[in-house]
């Protein structure tokens, strides 16, 4: 049994952490709009055993966010894939038991002794880790969580479009697993119609046992399509918003309509911490209304679209990105989800 | 209702304009059906051709100017076709049976049902995707449809040296800006499920003339397994969703590889050649991998058959073949040249330098990415299987032969690339390595089909 005895004061900035107690897996929340990041703190604990899932037992007088990371050592370089990494929040309160199942990544396998455990939470929060004890590997978990990571679908991300990850089985590439598997399978078939003089058969084996194979993981991929597509059209029809872009295209459609209102040509400021994505997708669907993002456009803008960041300061009707000018502005529109435009009324 | 039917009468006259083309050009090579898809494909390029003609001679790109060349262009064609009476000129029509006797206890019934279910769900996505969500990739939003629309409100090409109106990559060819700004033309404004949708349209018509084409010179049942196979790479249902390029040079590719094939098969009728010439050329006005994976491979390939098969009295009507590949293929670069753009949107590309640090990463791409599914695991041993045969058989220039050494050019061409140049960059980070790896895996893999076919048959026979 692992214990630790650690008391820790944790200064951050102040942002209220939601609370759920559902682990969630990187790879599948990645295709979710991202938000305002909470500018917190966090703390790293490397821990150096197998286990199955950790059991931890915490006081905390704020919420906080549990994540365990899986690091790959390749060569001289640890490497952890941030989609590999599993996180679940916990509420505050004295001697609480938390149980985080390590086996819901698919970086897991029964052999892997590192992992790191990361805890995150507000500014002034007072958090203590009276244990963290591991549980050790068993059989049936083992089976069960190879299972369970075929069905972990391919994450949803901007990179789709050159590449997949793959699936993932007990932290081996599946495709690789399975692709040696049809391999060896179709040597086999060849090497069993030579040695028994079956010259005649080997065409139609090997097509038959390259169909089989090619099929079984079509049958996986497809069902990911199929999901994939009715979530995307389901957000789409049903809010008008999609995957990590959320509500910019009701914040477009806004803006369109107001374009109308203005007497001047509207000029579009974008003021964001993410991807270019956002101002790529802007720009486009406005075209040809000017959206921009740098300082030296600022001050000729009409409008201000403010997306899920911190930059963006507002005091005494006048805001301000980052280091720009501040200038008098009204908000027109919020939306949920850390969206919200503004419209210069200097 | 009528923005539908003004983007009906804009497919419509398209494919009309191409099926003319190849009935002029080959219209005894092809049934009518094919004729018509394979039309479509054409009228693309055409289209391309025409805004090529304007962008040169600084005309504006609008839509009364557009169509108005398409109908001039249609009314020479008719002129030509009602002259010389071609207009029944066509392959006459066998009828294509799917399934066999023998219902769901068939075997060769229930993989058609696997592989009707399979597209089904790559179709519902590609669909789903590209008609009724927005598009969302980088590449979508700064150098396709983006350029398109600013093109499509410029009332030209637009060549933008910086991103401040938001396209970059102002070298790529324009066959599928000019579709995109084709189909808005008619209408009131930019719309962009209706640029998807047109991009959609040629996926949809290319592929059904690979399918119908390949069902002639195979059987249906090894034609829908390979379009079943093409579907089944993971990397592709993503495209089909379009907004890249990359499919669209695939498909050019591989319906200009078919067209070849069926000069192979139909005793010299060279004219099927020129359509093979023209659509592997036309992959090259989609992007400048079409240029190099397609027109340079073809023009070799075909010198190849050519010392194998032709008599020396043929070369009078043979050499034109490779002149239009090439003369087609080269007007785009020449117009950069004359812009003084350079040919190539990354810089450097051209030092040869071997980067070990790729081949792990290129390793890790083909065998353990999702890409690819477990293709890569599959498509060597048949490919060395197929090596094999033709080693020890005594007829190698066999139509098969040519598709596979096609394929293996660029195969070659793909590792030399991403292994000897600058260009390793884009395996480093992933951006086009996968993508580029699709194409010599389509060619193998229409090579393995083939191939087995006239094995399986042999074996049945």
């Amino acid at each position: 049994m692992f214990r630790v005895f650690a008391v820790f004061l944790l200064a951050f900035q102040f942002i209220p952490i939601a609370c759920a107690a559902e682990q969630k897996l990187a790879s599948q929340e990645a295709r979710e709009f991202f938000g305002i990041e909470p500018e917190m703190q966090q703390k790293k604990v490397p821990l150096k055993f197998k286990a199955e899932s950790i059991d931890i037992n915490y006081s905390s007088d704020v919420p906080l966010k549990f994540s365990v990371a899986y690091p790959e050592d390749i060569g001289e370089i640890i490497r952890i894939n941030p989609l590999d990494v599993i996180s679940i929040y916990a509420e505050p309160g004295e001697n609480r038991d938390l149980t985080i199942d390590l086996t819901m990544s698919p970086a897991w396998s029964p052999s892997r002794e590192e992992y790191n455990l990361y805890i995150a939470g507000e500014e002034g929060g007072v958090v203590s880790l009276q244990e963290i004890a591991p549980r050790s590997p068993s059989f049936t978990k083992t089976i069960s969580a190879s299972i369970s990571h075929i069905f972990v679908d391919e994450p949803k991300l901007l990179s789709s479009v050159n590449f997949f990850y793959g699936y993932k089985v007990l932290g081996v590439s599946f495709v690789k697993v399975f692709g040696i598997i049809a391999f060896i399978f179709l040597i086999s078939k060849i090497a069993y119609c030579i040695i028994f003089k079956k010259i005649k058969q080997i065409s139609r084996s090997i097509v038959v046992i390259a169909l089989m194979f090619l099929f079984l993981y079509d049958a996986r991929f497809s069902l990911d399509l199929v999901k994939t597509t009715f979530t995307d059209l389901s957000e789409w029809v049903s809010s008008h918003e999609y995957r990590q872009l959320g509500p910019l295209y009701k914040a477009a459609d806004y803006l369109r309509m107001d374009a109308d209102l203005v007497e001047k040509d509207m000029k579009v400021a974008m003021c964001f911490d993410s991807g270019d994505i956002v101002h790529k997708y802007l720009r486009y669907d406005l075209y040809p209304i000017s959206v921009t993002h740098d300082i030296d456009n600022w001050n000729k803008a009409t409008h201000v679209v403010s997306m899920a960041t911190n930059k963006l300061s507002e005091e005494d009707g006048m805001i301000s990105c980052g280091d720009t000018e501040k200038r008098h502005a009204v908000v027109l529109k919020t939306f949920n989800k850390d969206v919200s435009i503004y419209r210069f009324i200097e | 209702m009528i923005s539908f039917l003004l983007f009906i009468f804009s497919a419509f006259l398209l494919t009309f304009e191409g099926r003319l083309v190849v009935l002029i050009l080959a219209g005894k090579s092809f049934r009518r059906c094919e004729q018509y898809f394979l039309g479509f494909a054409i009228g693309a390029f055409i289209n391309a051709l025409i805004f090529f003609l304007l962008t040169v001679s600084n005309i504006p790109i609008n839509f009364p100017f557009v169509y108005l060349l398409h109908v001039v262009v249609i009314s020479i064609l008719l002129y030509v076709t009602y002259k010389n009476k071609l207009w029944f000129h066509f392959k006459s029509h066998s009828p294509i049976k799917i399934f066999e006797s023998g219902g769901i206890r068939s075997a060769k019934n229930i993989l058609m049902i696997f592989i009707a279910l399979s597209m089904a769900c790559k179709l519902f996505f590609s669909l789903g995707h590209a008609l009724f969500v927005p598009s969302y990739y980088y590449d979508t939003l700064s150098q396709w449809n983006m350029r398109s629309r600013i093109s499509y409100e410029d009332q030209k090409i637009a060549f933008d040296l910086n991103e401040d109106r938001g396209h970059s990559k102002p070298q790529y060819p324009i066959l599928i800006h000019s579709l995109q700004i084709y189909f808005n033309q008619p209408q009131a404004d930019w719309n962009d499920s209706r640029a998807n949708a047109s991009t959609l349209i040629l996926s949809i018509f290319a592929f059904s003339a690979f399918v119908l084409i390949l069902a002639r010179i195979t059987n249906p049942l090894f034609s829908l397994v390979t379009l079943g196979l093409f579907m089944m790479i993971p990397l592709v249902s993503l495209h089909l969703a379009q907004g890249y390029g990359d499919i669209h040079v695939i498909e050019y590719l591989m319906l200009g590889i078919l067209c070849a094939i069926i000069y192979i098969n139909s005793n010299r009728d060279y004219k099927s050649l020129i359509i093979s010439a023209i659509l592997i050329s036309a992959a090259s006005w989609v992007k400048m991998e079409g240029l190099i994976f397609g027109v340079i491979p073809f023009i070799f390939v075909y010198a190849l058959y050519f010392f194998c098969k032709c008599k020396s009295k043929e070369i009078k009507s043979m050499i034109s073949v490779p002149i239009v590949a090439f003369v087609l293929s080269i007007l785009w670069p020449l117009l950069l040249i004359t812009k003084g753009l350079p040919l190539s949107p990354h810089p450097g590309d051209f030092s040869i330098k071997w980067h070990t640090e790729a081949i792990n990463l290129m390793s890790d791409a083909m065998f353990s990415y999702g890409s690819f599914g477990i293709f890569w695991f599959l498509v060597p041993v048949f490919i060395a299987f197929q090596i094999y045969k033709l080693i020890k058989s005594k007829s190698k220039c066999m139509r098969s032969t040519f598709v596979l050494i096609f394929g293996l050019i660029t195969f070659v061409e793909s590792i030399f690339i991403y292994l000897l140049t600058p260009n390793v960059q884009f395996l480093l980070n992933g951006q086009t390595f996968h993508r580029t790896m699709l194409i010599p895996l389509f060619i193998f893999i229409l090579s393995i089909v083939l191939y087995l076919f006239k094995i399986l048959k042999t074996e049945n026979n």
